[in-house]
């Protein structure tokens, strides 16, 4: 239905990816603030392998990161998220919504 | 200052404790936090040698949402008394845990009032519905609190109910996480627990300096005359006969009331005189300072005239320009930013909380009569030739006694409240001020003061504890209202008696500098002490032979 913008809609996810890499970008600084170090997240990160996540810095990284982008995380995310790129995956979506 | 605190709760409360740390810091406060182990409360309210039990403050938080679960699995027929059974064990354990530490405070979260859905607003008719009870529950803590000196209740329904539900509480939060506060709000019920925890430690504003035209009514005196200014039925004029009312209150509560105003003085006050819509007279001001010098210079003649730190002191006023100014001048002085429409002024200033007491006795309805009687005095101190003169103009009595039961609470409010002439700056709690009269190890001196202008109360107190042959000053107090009356000497003679009457060899006194107290620092150097290991001591003359008993 969006013909206006059909050449980024006919290849959703290209372009999914693209705005995912931004978004892990930004989750990065997020992590970074809360966190107090700088740090640079991908996909697979999570509570084992980045220093100072745990569970409860866990919700608090969270509630940061749905103020930067302007969004809210269900109970079932906050409780289910395993790594960084989940938690970019779900912004994503919202974003689109 | 510093305190330890124990938190005591049945939710996840790591992040309100983090915050607790955060926003007592930036008050001036040092706290020790200790978190009791994740929903036991009673064990650590009833245990004398559990960590709570060892603390200045215990807070105690208990969520309505266990309490909904608790109340769920209450059979019916006993759910009519299910808030008196919780409030009874609740209360039990604090009372316990104060009756073993006479210095110790709880704090008791009472209950955000969840709407169920279960009776709707029918549920006001079936005393066993949940809202019923939690009403009902919140009542019984109240109760308990009033009959406590040194039980108190964190408001948490009140913040609900002035916030709303859906800030104070982030469901996700509570059903993945067990966290009842949410993020945001969570500063916010931070902020007002350490409000509770300083003011019990002696920080209180206590001074409330307004503006005039444009704050306390609408336009400007001197342009648009006393006909126009907007106050009662005029215009907007409800918002600032709104203002005024609940200015008036905290006056009536014991907070000194200020005009700081750029006007002529005469034209200021003639609303206060003339105007029949206006509620606040003259009369309810501790001062009045109109003319057209820059703010923060009154603010420095008001502070010299009332005597109290820049710290007690709230600024209103509807100009930012005139706030910048103050706030700049004085980072210390409070001054909110009030919203544009004059209409969420009073909405804003009641949240905000800036004034919360810490004790209140009758007596405070009057403080601002001292203030105005000072003027008089001023008047007899210029006429007086001599200093001497004016003391005996001013008939003076003083009367000095023994603690008694009636005078513990306004004897606590001064421990509380004065921070100049204080000279060991301990801050007893209402209920170890009451321990004391019946403690024969020590002698606690209480002096009143009248003149002819006013009658002061209660404005001095040394707690005297014996100490093998020396009377120990363990601290000695007096309201700057009752500074350069010569008071100092009278109750050092009072202290002399009591130390004869102990037998004692000696007074032995200490001065302990604070920030605020430096005004107190040379009395027992006048008084003729001794200074040695930063003690002061006097010694009593012994009797001479020929008046011994043979």
């Amino acid at each position: 239905m969006l013909t206006t913008s059909g050449h980024m809609s006919s290849n959703p996810s290209q372009m999914s990816t693209v705005q995912r890499e931004e978004i892990l970008a930004a989750l990065s600084a997020v992590f970074s603030n809360v966190l107090g170090r700088s740090m640079v997240l991908k996909d697979d990160s999570n509570a084992a392998s980045v220093e100072g996540w745990d569970s409860l810095s866990h919700i608090e990284l969270l509630v940061a990161a749905e103020k930067r982008f302007g969004v809210a995380f269900t109970s079932e995310e906050i409780h289910g998220f395993a790594n960084a790129g989940e938690i970019a995956q779900a912004i994503a979506s919202k974003l689109r919504e | 200052m510093k305190a330890k605190l124990a938190l005591l709760a049945d939710s996840a409360i790591q992040f309100l404790s983090r915050e607790l740390k955060k926003t007592a810091a930036a008050a001036g406060l040092e706290l020790d936090l200790y978190e009791g182990p994740f929903g036991q409360i009673q064990p650590e309210l009833l245990d004398p040698t559990s960590r709570a039990s060892d603390a200045d403050f215990v807070l105690i938080l208990q969520s309505s949402e266990g309490l909904f679960r608790r109340y769920c699995s209450c059979p019916a027929a006993q759910r009519a008394g299910f808030a008196a059974e919780v409030a009874n064990g609740l209360t039990k354990g604090a009372s316990a845990l104060l009756e073993r530490k006479a210095d110790a405070r709880v704090i008791v979260s009472n209950f955000p009032e969840l709407p169920d859905g279960i009776f709707g607003h029918y549920a006001n008719k079936v005393e066993e519905s949940f809202l019923y009870q939690v009403r009902q529950l919140n009542l019984n803590l109240t109760h308990w609190s009033r009959g406590e000196s040194n039980g108190f209740i964190l408001d948490f329904a009140a913040l609900h109910t002035c916030y709303g539900s859906r800030y104070m509480a982030r469901p996700a939060l509570w059903i993945s996480s067990g966290i009842v506060i949410s993020p945001d709000a969570t500063p916010l019920v931070a902020g007002e627990v350490v409000k509770i925890i300083s003011g019990q430690l002696g920080r209180a504003n206590k001074c409330l300096i307004c503006d005039l035209d444009n704050t306390l009514w609408g336009g400007v005196i001197g342009d648009d005359g006393l006909e126009n200014i907007k106050i009662g039925d005029l215009g907007i004029g409800r918002a600032f006969s709104e203002l005024q009312l609940w200015v008036r209150e905290l006056g009536r509560r014991g907070i000194l009331l200020v005009v700081c105003s750029k006007n002529e003085e005469a034209l200021a006050k003639e609303p206060f005189d003339r105007h029949p819509d206006m509620i606040l007279r003259l009369s309810d001001f501790a001062a009045f300072v109109a003319n057209w010098h820059p703010k923060p210079e009154n603010i420095r003649r008001i502070q010299a005239l009332l005597d109290i730190g820049y710290d007690s002191m709230v600024f209103l006023d509807d100009e930012p320009a005139e706030r910048l100014a103050v706030k700049m001048e004085f980072p210390m002085i409070q001054v909110p930013d009030l919203p544009k429409d004059p209409a969420d002024w009073l909405p804003f200033l009641r949240a905000a909380n800036l004034f919360e007491a810490s004790s209140f006795t009758p007596g405070d309805r009057e403080r601002h009569r001292h203030y105005q009687a000072e003027s008089q005095r001023e008047s007899v101190r210029t006429s007086a030739a001599s200093y001497a003169e004016y003391l005996e103009k001013l008939d003076l009595r003083i009367e000095i006694g023994p603690l008694d039961a009636l005078m513990v609470p306004r004897v606590f409010q001064l421990c509380q409240r004065s921070n100049q002439f204080n000279l060991r700056t301990v801050r007893y709690s209402e209920a170890a001020v009451r321990t004391m009269l019946d403690d024969a190890s020590r002698s606690v001196l209480v002096a009143r003061m009248q003149d002819r202008f006013e009658d002061y109360g209660i404005i001095s107190v040394a707690f005297l504890a014996r100490q093998s042959e020396a009377l120990f000053v363990e601290n000695w107090i007096t309201s700057c209202r009752a500074f350069g009356r010569g008071l100092e000497k009278a109750m050092f003679e009072a202290m002399i008696a009591a130390a004869k009457r102990d037998q004692a060899k000696r007074i032995v006194g200490e001065y302990i500098p604070t920030a605020k107290n430096a005004v107190s620092k040379g009395v027992f150097s006048k008084l003729g002490f001794q200074h040695a290991d930063n003690l002061w001591t006097y010694e009593l003359q012994p009797v001479p032979n020929e008046y011994r008993a043979a």
